[in-house]
């Protein structure tokens, strides 16, 4: 799955999230403010996320994620260190 | 077993003072169960104030219930919450949570988190009713949910009169919530019945049950909420009926309706709460409301 590909998939689990879609999910969004998405907001979505693409997030991936774009970096870090050890 | 019916050591004790408080807004809500969803995609929208379109959407009933008659209060005394910002919040919901937790009981063995909104810690805990109208008004005050349980009326105006003797707030917000009756969920957590949620908001301020009328600003005096504690002989306080939340709704319309209007009831430690409220136009006006912290030796209390 390629970053666009995960934008959009994101884009679906917070529209089911908050009954909106973004208008704007570009990677300089700000989670909270621009999403209005408080922490639990986030840990939900984060939640279905793991659920859906088969990844596992710890408490310190959420301190580092303040905007979209680190949303999807780290997301795709997580999925590429899968591959890289069912590779292995 | 020894001591069981000893007397404890509470506050207030039964040989503390009345405590009083004015009653400078009040109104109350109710929606059935089904109607309440409607409710989700209409969060309150205050001055000053910008929540999210989901804002309700995995709060409590009770939460909703209790948004809404702050709402018809500040909308009716035209009251701007911009200026009660330092007021504190008192909630007193009885069993919230219930069919969420019932839901998740049913979803989380078999699904384990993935299945399960992580909202219900934040939405359906004693504090959430308080704390979510701390945010939907923009309040910047102290704010604590009390009671949960059986007596939760009790508690929440116990717990709202002794707050002006600890922290020093101008006012505090009142809410007192519960189902009736309680909403039964089946395996799942879906409701088979469609109880009415009830909802109360009192706006309080400091004040005397033993003052003049002139002593009060303006005719607010005649709208108060005073605690006796220990009003009532040990031998007579078996099986006093628990109050209600609708009593409470019926008082208040009532003085809506421009009657004088009384509530009161006994608590089961000997006790008693009585309110009374006179007209509804004569409560206390937005403009007569304290913008600063009130000095503490300007509580009054009943002799």
């Amino acid at each position: 799955m390629d970053r666009e590909q995960l934008r959009h998939s994101l884009a679906d689990l917070i529209e089911q999230e908050t009954w909106e879609r973004p208008d704007d999910f570009g990677d300089g969004v700000k989670i909270r403010e621009g999403l209005k998405l408080d922490s639990v907001d986030l840990l939900s979505v984060m939640l279905k996320a793991e659920s859906r693409l088969g990844v596992s997030l710890d408490s310190r991936d959420f301190d580092k994620i303040t905007t979209v774009g680190d949303l999807l970096t780290t997301i795709q870090r997580k999925m590429a260190a899968r591959a890289t050890g069912k590779a292995a | 077993m020894d001591g069981i019916d000893k007397d404890v050591a509470v506050f207030p004790t039964e040989s503390s003072p009345d405590l009083t408080a004015i009653v400078v807004a009040a109104a109350s809500a109710a929606y059935r169960l089904r109607e309440i969803a409607p409710l989700r995609k209409l969060p309150p929208a205050y001055p000053g104030v910008e929540l999210s379109g989901h804002f309700l959407k995995h709060a409590d009933e009770q939460t909703i219930v209790a948004l809404a008659a702050i709402q018809r209060a500040t909308q009716r005394y035209n009251i701007d919450p911009r200026n009660l910002a330092g007021w504190g919040i008192i909630a007193a919901p009885r069993y919230i949570g219930r069919l969420t937790g019932a839901n998740v009981l049913y979803k989380f063995p078999r699904g384990g988190t993935s299945a399960v909104a992580p909202h219900i810690v934040a939405q359906c805990s004693l504090h959430s009713v308080s704390g979510a109208a701390s945010i939907a008004l923009g309040m910047q005050g102290p704010n604590v949910g009390v009671g949960g349980g059986e007596w939760a009326i009790g508690d929440g105006v116990m717990a709202a009169l002794t707050l002006f003797e600890i922290v020093r707030v101008p006012g505090v917000w009142l809410l007192l919530t519960e189902f009736d009756c309680e909403p039964v969920p089946d395996e799942e957590g879906r409701p088979q019945n469609d109880p009415t949620c009830h909802a109360v908001a009192l706006a309080l301020m400091p004040g005397s049950a033993g003052a003049s009328p002139s002593q009060m600003p303006g005719e607010a005096a005649n709208s108060q909420l005073t605690l006796r504690p220990g009003s009532h002989s040990k031998s007579l306080r078996a099986n006093y009926p628990e109050p209600t939340v609708a009593e409470i709704a019926g008082c208040i319309d009532a003085a809506e309706r421009g009657l004088p209007a009384r509530w009161a009831c006994w608590l089961p430690w000997g006790g008693r709460i009585e309110m009374r409220l006179a007209a509804a136009e004569l409560l206390l006006p937005q403009e007569a409301l304290p913008q600063d912290v009130l000095p503490q030796d300007a509580l009054t209390r009943a002799a």
